[in-house]
């Protein structure tokens, strides 16, 4: 009985943490994080790449640490979490846009191939879970050396546009337009 | 002259400004963070506009201002995906060269955050907000070290 509890009260918190996440997202798209709405957050490849390996790398902190501060290395962390969440909402909204474009285009197709729309959303599910995954993990720990996630959420994203592009050319020119992690995908190119 | 050849004539205009702007005044500027503060100071507040009397003369209003702005962009560029030591160092190296007192110069950055004007139009909302927050963090280091907290500037 106990162990049914126990598993209940998990599975709350797992459920509130991400309400948290979503809720948190949608406050800091509409009010306090202006910077990450859509076309806001244009970077060329290359430095887009740059800014993620800033962000979630560890030089930086490894020199603020050798400061001494308390007072700097929070206000660091407390900057730097912020900016990250607001690269991850940045990198979702844009595949979220990209998701949008396809099913319109969808819409119109006659060779709409049920197989390769399942391998879609299964791309699309996988980027999405670990940008939530990042999210969460950004919110306990910080930034900071978070970079292997950052590439597998990036494969995933990769991914996502190989097979979007395959099916419809809609991806291709939403590309253009593209700037979370695909970009730091096109900055390696 | 068709219009392909046209924009290229202007391409190649605004490049030879650029060249005339950086090897005149900009690579006289030691520090990439004075270079910023300098092109800032080009762009008109409203129009975000940038006037540059020598350059107009020597090529025209707008392929000057057109130069000046690329020109703004891409140091700023640099400086939003400098690492935070060297953003630390630059402004070291910035406040010394004004010759004013360096308390007081931190004290007026940390309070009035004139960083905030030195951004280019049309730069990306992520690389701003980590450039202005490098230079927050630059700033508190710098006064840190004012006040005697043992900082490792310069060395890595």
């Amino acid at each position: 009985m106990s162990g049914i509890a126990l598993y209940l009260a998990g599975g709350l918190l797992l459920a509130g943490c991400l309400l948290r996440i979503i809720l948190d997202g949608r406050a800091e798209d509409e009010f306090s994080n202006p910077f990450c709405r859509t076309g806001s957050t244009s970077f060329s490849g290359q430095s887009d790449t740059e800014l993620s390996s800033q962000l979630f790398g560890s030089e930086d902190w490894r020199y603020v640490a050798s400061v001494g501060s308390r007072k700097i290395e929070r206000e660091f962390l407390r900057a730097r979490k912020t900016l990250a969440l607001a690269w991850v909402h940045a990198a979702k909204t844009e595949a979220f846009a990209l998701m949008n474009a396809h099913r319109v285009a969808a819409r119109t197709s006659t060779h709409l191939d049920l197989f390769v729309e399942l391998r879609i959303t299964l791309a699309y599910a996988s980027f999405v879970f670990l940008c939530m995954l990042l999210n969460l993990v950004i919110r306990i720990r910080g930034p900071v050396e978070l970079q292997v996630l950052v590439k597998l959420a990036d494969s995933r994203s990769e991914r996502l546009y190989e097979i979007v592009g395959q099916v419809f050319p809609v991806a291709q020119t939403f590309d253009e337009g593209f700037n979370g992690m695909q970009a730091a995908r096109r900055g390696r190119q | 002259m068709s219009p392909f050849d046209e924009t290229e004539s202007k391409a190649e205009r605004i490049s030879s400004a650029r060249r005339d702007i950086q090897d005149r005044t900009l690579n006289k500027i030691r520090v990439p963070l004075g270079r910023l503060v300098y092109l800032a100071s080009l762009r008109d507040y409203s129009s975000g506009r940038y006037y540059h009397d020598g350059l107009s003369m020597r090529f025209s209003e707008q392929v000057a201002a057109e130069a000046l702005k690329q020109e703004h962009m891409e140091v700023f560029r640099e400086l939003a995906h400098t690492p935070l030591q060297t953003v630390v160092e630059q402004l070291e190296r910035y406040l010394d060269s004004l010759h004013e007192d360096r308390a007081e110069s931190l004290q007026t950055w940390e309070t009035l955050e004139p960083y905030r004007v030195v951004v280019p139009l049309g730069a990306g909302g992520l690389a701003i907000r980590l450039f202005l927050s490098n230079v927050r963090i630059a700033v508190a280091i710098l006064a840190a070290q004012q006040q005697g907290l043992r900082v490792p500037v310069g060395v890595a």
